[in-house]
C-alpha cells in the first residue's frame, strides 16, 4: 500500500490514481437519500469530532464559533439527502488546487488547512459540490488574516480555508462520525480495496446492487 | 390532623378551571424545522404534531414539557442558509430575541427549544431591598461542569455553590434539603396509607412532568399521587416561611430562584396552587444549560472557583436527598427512612441495588417488618401506560411506584447539558449517576430522617411529619386536565415498550 501510495504522491503530478491498475481504491461515505430524513445528526457529528482539537467538549454549551460541518444535508424536492467528498480518484480539487494543499493519503483526499490559500478553485472544480472554504478557528475564537482588512472599518478579515470530508482520518477510529450519528443508517462507509480491478468497483463498493 | 386520605378536608385532586389553560414551554422553530420527527420518536405523549418533512408543532395541552424532544432535536441554524455573513449574524440575533436567549451566547441554535427565563431572572437581580435565595437540584452538581468542558460526570457542589455567590445570590440552599424533607412527609404518607388502607398503590409526586402526565392521561388515579409538593416547591416554602424567620425578613422581601435539569419545573412553580399565605413557593426557575449561560455572560472561571459550602440549615442534605437525581433515587431514600420508621430498627444494607438499574420498569419486594412491600421504579413515561392501565383496572397490587418521565432520572433532564453526539448520552448518564450515588456513598449522614437540620426543622417549625403546618405548607392538589387515554378516540403510542412482566 504504502508503494502505491508515494507513487500517486508524486510532486510532479496530483493526479491522483492515474495508473489505475495499481491504484489506492478511495474509500467513501454513499447516502441513501431515499431514507435521509433531514435531521443533520450527521453535520452535528461531523463538527463534533472535528472540533474537539479546538477546545469544545461533548455538549454544545462548549460551541462559541459557528457549526461548520464537512458533509452537508441539502434538499431536493421533498427529498433530503446528505452531500460529501466522494474522495475521486482523480480529484479534480487537487488538480486545480495551485500550492498542492491536497494531497491523498490511503485513499483519502485531505487538504492541508495551513497550505491552503483559500482561492476556491477546489469549490469551483469539485463536481460534488462538497467542498466549502470556510473561516478558520482556533480555541473558540476566529483567525484573522494578516494583512488584509475591510475597507471600510479596516476590521481584520478572518483567514479561510478550504473544507471537506477527510473521513474523520485524524480524529476517530473505525467509522466516520457521520455514519455512527445517522439514526436511520442512512450513511455508509463505501470502502475502498487495494488492487481491485475498475470493473469491481461496483461490488466493492455497492454490495447491494 | 388533616391527611392526605382526608378526603373531606384535603382534595386530592380537582377539576382544572378556565384559568389553568396552558402556557407552551416547549416550541419549534417552523424557519429552522425540517420535518425529520425525531422528536416526535422520544415523545412520550404523541405531542408533535406534522407531516414528515415539514415544521412540526407541540400541540401544548398534550405537552408534559419533558423537554426530552429539545434534547433529540439536530437541527440547527446553519449560517450557509444566508446569504452572508453578517446576515446570518443579523437572523441570529433575530432568532436569540425571539427566544428571550442572552445575546451573548455563542452555542448553535436547534429547532426545538423551551422557554427560557435568564433574563427576566438577571433584571429581578438588580432590584434593590431583596433577600436573593436560589436552590440547586441534584443533579446540577454532576452535570454543569459538562457545559464547561469537563468530563461527563464531574460532581461540583463546591463549585457551583461559589459560582451562585458570585453571580449574586444571598442565600445558597439545596434543594437536596427539600428532599430529605419530601421523603420524610412521603414515607410517613405511604404508611399512613398501607396502614389506614390506602387508595394504593401511591405513587411519588416529585416529578412535575408525571404529575401533568398523570392529570391528562389518567386524571382518575390523581388520589394514588402522593399529595407531597416536589422537593423544589417544599424547599421554596420553606425558604419563605422558616428560613424567613431565621433571616428576620419578610417573605415579600424574598426573591427565591431554583437551578433545575427540567424544563417542566417552571410550569409547577407556575402553578396557582403552589404558594403559601400569598407568597410564590418559588419565583423563577432557571435549568441548568440557563446557570452556565450565565456564568459565562459574567465571565466567572467556574473550573477553577474555589469550592464552598451551601447556607445553613436549608443547605445541609443527607445522601438520600443527592439521590433524588436518579431514577430509583426517591424509592431508594424513601425506603431507608420508611424501613426504620416502622421498624425501629437499623436497615441492614444502605445500598439497594434492586432499584438501581436502567430498564423502564423495575420491580422489587422487600420486606419491612411483617410487610411485604411491593415497590415499582418506572423510568420514562412511556414505560409509565401499562402500569397505569393495570392500576385502573384493579390488577396492580403494588404498594409504592416511583416514575420519573425522563429516562434516566432527573440527570437526563430536559434542561441537562445537550450533546452533540447521541451515542455519548449511555456515558453520559451512567458517569452523572455514578458520581451521585458516589457522592451518596461519601456523605456523612445518608438517611433523610437522621439529617440533624432536618431534626431541627421539625422540632423548631413543622412539628411532625404529615402535621398541620406541614399539610399547609407542603402538601398540595392535582387538576383533572382532561377526559383521560381511555375516554379519548385518539391511539396514544406507548413506543413499543410493553413487554415488561409486571409479576
Amino acid at each position: 500500500m504504502s508503494g502505491a501510495r508515494n507513487m500517486l504522491y508524486r510532486p510532479t503530478s496530483r493526479m491522483g490514481a492515474a495508473d489505475r491498475t495499481s491504484a489506492v481504491a478511495s474509500s467513501f461515505v454513499v447516502a441513501d437519500g431515499g431514507q435521509c430524513i433531514g435531521c443533520k445528526a450527521c453535520e452535528l457529528a461531523c463538527f463534533a469530532v472535528h472540533s474537539q482539537a479546538g477546545g469544545i467538549g461533548a455538549s454544545v454549551g462548549t460551541v462559541s464559533v459557528p457549526v461548520v460541518p464537512k458533509v452537508y444535508v441539502v434538499r431536493a424536492g421533498d427529498a433530503y439527502v446528505p452531500v460529501q467528498c466522494r474522495h475521486c480518484e482523480n480529484a479534480p480539487c487537487a488538480h486545480a488546487c495551485p500550492v498542492q494543499a491536497i494531497r491523498q493519503e490511503d485513499g483519502v483526499v485531505m487538504i492541508d488547512e495551513e497550505r491552503c490559500i483559500g482561492c476556491t478553485s477546489c469549490v469551483l472544480a469539485c463536481p460534488f459540490g462538497a467542498i466549502e472554504v470556510t473561516p478558520v478557528y482556533r480555541a473558540g475564537h476566529v483567525v484573522t488574516q494578516s494583512g488584509l482588512t475591510r475597507h471600510a472599518n479596516r476590521a481584520a478579515l478572518p483567514r479561510t480555508a478550504a473544507s471537506k470530508c477527510d473521513l474523520c482520518a485524524e480524529t476517530a477510529d473505525g467509522q466516520p462520525a457521520c455514519v455512527e450519528a445517522c439514526p436511520n443508517q442512512v450513511l455508509r462507509l463505501a470502502k475502498g480495496a487495494v488492487d481491485s480491478p475498475p470493473e469491481r468497483r461496483r461490488e466493492v463498493f455497492f454490495p447491494r446492487l | 390532623m388533616s391527611t392526605t386520605t382526608d378526603k373531606s378536608s384535603s382534595p386530592p385532586c380537582m377539576e382544572a378551571t378556565d384559568s389553568d389553560c396552558t402556557v407552551p414551554v416547549i416550541h419549534i422553530d417552523p424557519t429552522l424545522c425540517t420535518g425529520c420527527r425525531r422528536c416526535a420518536g422520544v415523545c412520550p405523549v404523541d405531542a408533535i404534531e406534522g407531516l414528515p418533512g415539514e415544521p412540526q408543532t407541540v400541540n401544548a395541552d398534550r405537552c408534559v414539557f419533558c423537554g426530552q424532544c429539545v434534547q433529540i432535536c439536530s437541527v440547527y441554524a446553519s449560517d450557509w442558509a444566508d446569504a452572508s455573513p453578517q446576515e446570518a449574524a443579523i437572523r441570529r440575533q433575530a432568532r436569540m430575541r425571539e427566544r428571550d436567549m442572552p445575546a451573548d451566547i455563542g452555542e448553535p441554535l436547534f429547532a426545538a427549544y423551551y422557554s427560557y427565563s435568564l433574563n427576566k431572572v438577571t433584571d429581578m437581580m438588580t432590584k434593590p431591598g431583596q433577600l436573593r435565595i436560589v436552590q440547586c437540584a441534584p443533579s446540577i452538581r454532576v452535570s454543569l461542569a459538562e457545559e464547561f468542558g469537563m468530563p461527563f460526570g464531574t460532581l461540583t457542589p463546591g463549585k457551583m455553590a461559589a459560582a451562585l455567590r458570585r453571580l449574586g445570590f444571598d442565600r445558597v440552599y439545596d434543594t437536596n434539603f427539600g428532599a430529605d424533607v419530601t421523603i420524610m412527609e412521603e414515607g410517613t404518607e405511604l404508611i399512613r396509607r398501607v396502614t389506614e388502607g390506602g387508595p394504593l398503590p401511591m405513587f411519588t409526586s416529585c416529578c412535575p412532568a408525571w404529575v401533568r402526565f398523570a392529570e391528562i392521561e389518567y386524571p382518575d388515579l390523581l388520589d394514588h399521587l402522593s399529595s407531597c409538593k416536589s422537593p423544589m416547591q417544599i424547599l421554596g416554602a420553606l425558604v419563605k416561611t422558616y428560613g424567613a424567620q431565621l433571616d428576620e425578613v419578610k417573605p415579600a422581601n424574598i426573591y427565591s430562584v431554583a437551578i433545575m435539569p427540567c424544563t417542566c419545573k417552571q410550569f409547577e412553580c407556575d402553578r396557582p396552587e403552589m404558594e403559601s399565605d400569598g407568597y410564590r413557593d418559588v419565583d423563577e426557575v432557571l435549568t441548568t444549560r440557563e446557570l452556565a449561560y450565565w456564568i459565562k455572560q459574567r465571565g466567572i472561571d467556574f473550573m477553577n472557583l474555589p469550592d464552598e459550602e451551601f447556607d445553613s440549615p436549608l443547605g445541609k442534605y443527607s445522601g438520600a436527598g443527592t439521590i433524588f437525581g436518579v431514577t430509583g433515587g426517591v424509592m431508594e431514600a424513601a425506603i431507608r427512612t420508611g424501613y426504620e420508621l416502622l421498624t425501629n430498627e437499623k436497615l441492614p444494607k444502605l445500598q439497594l441495588d434492586f432499584v438501581r438499574g436502567e430498564e423502564g420498569i423495575r420491580v422489587a419486594e422487600v420486606q419491612v417488618g411483617e410487610l411485604q412491600l411491593k415497590v415499582a421504579v418506572v423510568a420514562g413515561l412511556q414505560h409509565a401506560y401499562q402500569l397505569l392501565d393495570r392500576v385502573q383496572a384493579g390488577e396492580c397490587d403494588y404498594h409504592f411506584i416511583e416514575v420519573m418521565g425522563c429516562p434516566a432520572g432527573c440527570i437526563s433532564g430536559g434542561g441537562q447539558p445537550k450533546l452533540m453526539l447521541e451515542k455519548q448520552k449511555i456515558e453520559a448518564y451512567r458517569a452523572r449517576k455514578s458520581s451521585i450515588y458516589g457522592h451518596d456513598a461519601a456523605s456523612q449522614v445518608r438517611k433523610s430522617h437522621e439529617n440533624p437540620f432536618i431534626i431541627k426543622l421539625y422540632d423548631e417549625f413543622l412539628g411532625e411529619p404529615l402535621g398541620h403546618v406541614s399539610h399547609h405548607l407542603l402538601h398540595t392538589t392535582f387538576h383533572k386536565r382532561g377526559p383521560g387515554r381511555q375516554s379519548r378516540n385518539s391511539d396514544v403510542s406507548t413506543n413499543g415498550n410493553n413487554d415488561y412482566s409486571l409479576h
